[in-house]
């Protein structure tokens, strides 16, 4: 019987260069099979993408990528072993393999309406040894037409969610910047929203106490019912529509449109540095999610590498 | 010829006409009828200051070179992709980055 256990992953609303990232930890919790999915160059975006990470009861992790609007996945399944020299590990990358029960978990009830993409050559194992920590690029797949890649970086770490006794610590995470190093500009200082809780005029949205994930980006963005979407920046971006709205201080932000006062709470710093910050807000009001079974009644959120990829013509 | 007395210098001066005065004259002691409005659009005149004048020359050069300055892009919508504009690759094949990357 198959067995799953998927501890983050995110649905990719974020239009950016990072995709999408998660972890899933071997039985024993030893170590961490941790992946990034990367979009390159991150225009025009892939929006839709729901990407994931089942582990079986044979130890076989396999890894989805499904867009539900096209309703269509594709995939690998990696084996991960232990080695018996300290920090070290056998990786194997094979084709996807579906049993009925990844099918249920993955696809839903109906998973025949989904239709694999066709991988004849990922079949070949090839097993690789790494230390901990080091990180194996994958290209997945490429589009002919916009000449952009989806690439899989990859790496065993210590497993994700450690504890001691009674004591537990932060969940481990895993990102990886390709590509040559530069300077870092303003565009890159970034927004993250962790376990956020959000107020409308001293109102809690009781949805949003429900979200204990995380976004982070150069935009990030809040959706609330009724109310539409909020792209959130450090930068001023006037040729965007953004204007200053609010501010940023610690773990807390405010900003106000109209005569509404959105108030937000997360888990942990939202800005880095120690000083507040103006926030600049462009509001979306007719903004709605669109992905499949999308519910319109809830709190969101989402992210982007840059402002740009967020702001749509039709608004 | 006897000189006139008073009497027939006067009866003289009744009958004497003064002589017509020339139409220049008449134009410039009688005023001409205003124009109208749409008259003053097809030939009327504005006398402006000499400064003013080149002020004016002046600031339409000046918004001529600033207005030929092309506008800042707007932004672009942001056409997106599904899964289905991409292909597999033939196989995968995994590269250790982690070194490489480093030694840049």
């Amino acid at each position: 019987m198959a067995v799953g256990l998927v501890l983050t992953t995110q649905v990719a609303l974020a239009q950016s260069g990072r995709i999408d990232g998660g972890t899933i930890s071997n039985r024993q919790n030893k170590f961490g099979f941790y992946w990034e999915t990367r979009l390159d160059p991150p225009t025009p975006p892939l929006p839709d993408i729901f990407t994931t990470a089942i582990q079986d009861g044979a130890g076989v992790i396999h890894r989805i990528l499904l867009d539900a609007s096209q309703q269509i996945y594709v995939g690998y399944d990696v084996i991960v072993k232990e080695l018996s020299e300290p920090n070290r590990y056998q990786v194997t990358f094979q084709s996807l393999t579906m049993t009925p029960e990844i099918s249920s978990q993955v696809l839903g009830p109906n998973p025949s309406r989904f239709r694999p993409m066709a991988t004849p050559g990922w079949g070949m194992p090839a097993p690789h040894e790494i230390r901990g920590g080091e990180v194996l690029e994958m290209n997945l797949l490429i589009n002919a037409i916009t000449h952009q890649r989806v690439t899989d970086f990859v790496t065993v770490q210590e497993a994700s969610h450690q504890f001691s006794g009674f004591d537990t610590f932060p969940d481990r995470e895993f990102t990886f910047a390709p590509g040559t190093p530069r300077d870092i500009r303003v565009e890159d200082v970034g927004l993250t929203i962790q376990s956020p809780r959000l107020s409308i005029n001293g109102k809690l949205d009781e949805s949003s106490a429900k979200r204990f994930d995380q976004v982070s980006g150069g935009a990030v963005w809040l959706y609330a019912a009724k109310r539409g979407r909020f792209i959130l920046s450090l930068v001023p971006h006037p040729e965007l529509g953004f204007r200053r709205a609010g501010e940023v201080r610690g773990s807390s932000l405010s900003f106000v449109v109209g005569n509404d006062t959105f108030s937000l709470s997360t888990g942990r710093s939202i800005a880095p540095g120690q000083a507040a910050f103006n926030l600049y807000v462009l509001h979306e009001p007719d903004w709605k999610p669109t992905y499949a079974n999308a519910d319109l009644g809830v709190f969101n959120m989402g992210a982007a590498d840059r402002a740009e990829l967020l702001v749509r013509k039709e608004k | 010829m006897e000189p006139l007395d008073e009497k027939e210098l006067n009866q003289l001066l009744q009958r004497w006409e003064a002589p017509a005065a020339p139409p220049r004259l008449q134009k410039k002691l009688t005023p001409a009828p205003s124009p109208r409005v749409w008259q003053w659009f097809l030939r009327g005149s504005i006398r402006i200051p000499v400064p003013v004048g080149l002020a004016v020359v002046l600031a339409f050069v000046v918004w001529m070179i600033i207005g030929r300055t092309p506008p800042p892009p707007a932004a672009q919508p942001a056409a997106s992709n599904s899964l289905a504009d991409f292909q597999p690759v033939r196989q995968l094949e995994p590269r250790l980055v982690t070194a490489d990357e480093m030694k840049r």
